[in-house]
């Protein structure tokens, strides 16, 4: 099972109940300028990230607007946040006409960890749910997750996780669960690009301009 | 800034107890939700205002909100 934000709709048809919630993640877009990022960057103080795509627009988010929702729309204090977080990091920014800015459902996991699991339905698996707001504990798209089917493939261990799906009344003593973190380790999340953008304004043609 | 907090779903109940027993009931309380696509009871805080504490049934689809009630008097 791999439909995001639609998880708790889908698991409710196998009779089952996810602890997850459906929270909506804004993204915005500028107008397009010359090469300015080649990274994401990001801090978790103000919880911003930027990055520059392809077509020179810079691309960046914040936090969710932080209610269940099923709606696909963001709502103006998070715009706010997000631009204030904006201009906190990159001052730069705020010359920057913005394009478009749209919002999607994510799976919310109650403590911010990724899902993926075995489920108590034979041959029901889940990847990848339970984002922590992009970029910060997010797990690999479904696409891109490195576990396969245990039963596609039998020499691979189930994942470490351990699930905390309940199955309407299944005995609850068949329940376990155990926390999966991702972000304890090596690098605390946002520091290369800490280093990473305090080297970026001396070559940067915006920077350049007068305020 | 928003004058209302959004503080989680108003349908979950604090277990009483803290004996390892109750630990299901924990789980549930904690990490379980029904998730509705549709009414969903929560509650928000006035933060910004008089410091109520509401049980708001709002609509997860539309953004709807189809009954607001004191705390106190929805639990
Ligand atoms: C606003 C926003 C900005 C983001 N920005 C970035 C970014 O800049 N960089 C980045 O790396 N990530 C970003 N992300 C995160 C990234 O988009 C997601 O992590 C990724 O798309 C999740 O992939 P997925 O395959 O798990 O789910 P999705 O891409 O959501 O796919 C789930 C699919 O399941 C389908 N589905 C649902 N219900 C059913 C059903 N009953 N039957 C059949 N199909 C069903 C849906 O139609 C959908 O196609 C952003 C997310 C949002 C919301
Ligand atoms: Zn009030």
């Amino acid at each position: 099972m791999s439909v995001a934000g639609s998880s708790s709709r889908v698991a409710e048809m196998a009779g089952l109940r996810l602890p997850i919630e459906a929270h909506v993640l804004q993204a915005f877009v500028t107008e397009g300028i010359k090469p300015l990022l080649d990274t994401v960057i990001t801090f978790g103080a103000g919880h911003f990230y930027c990055s520059q795509s392809d077509k020179g627009g810079l691309v960046f988010g914040g936090d969710i607007d932080g209610y269940n929702t099923y709606a696909q729309r963001g709502n103006l204090p998070v715009v706010e946040d997000v631009a204030e977080g904006g201009m906190a990091l990159m001052p730069v920014i705020g010359r920057l006409r913005l394009l478009r800015s749209w919002g999607g459902l994510l799976d919310m996991s109650m403590d911010g960890s990724p899902i993926i699991d075995v489920t108590p339905v034979e041959g029901l698996y889940l990847t990848p749910a339970g984002a922590m707001a992009a970029s910060r504990r997010r797990p690999p798209p479904a696409g891109a997750s490195p576990i396969s089917s245990p039963r596609a493939n039998p020499t691979l261990t189930p994942p470490p996780t351990v699930s905390i799906v309940s199955r309407k009344g299944a005995s609850s003593t068949k329940r376990a669960w155990a926390r999966n973190r991702t972000c304890t380790e090596g690098t605390p999340c946002g520091s290369n690009a800490l280093i990473a953008v305090s080297a970026l304004w001396k070559s940067s043609p915006i920077a350049a301009m007068p305020p | 800034m928003e004058e209302f907090t959004y503080r989680g779903d108003a349908t979950v109940t604090r277990p009483e107890s803290l004996d390892a027993s109750a630990t299901d009931a924990w789980v549930d309380y904690v990490y379980l939700r029904d998730n509705p696509a549709g009414p969903h009871k929560e509650h928000w805080h006035h933060s910004a205002g008089c410091h109520a504490w509401l049980v708001v049934t709002r609509d997860t689809r539309t953004h709807e909100i189809l009954a607001v009630e004191f705390a106190r008097e929805g639990s």
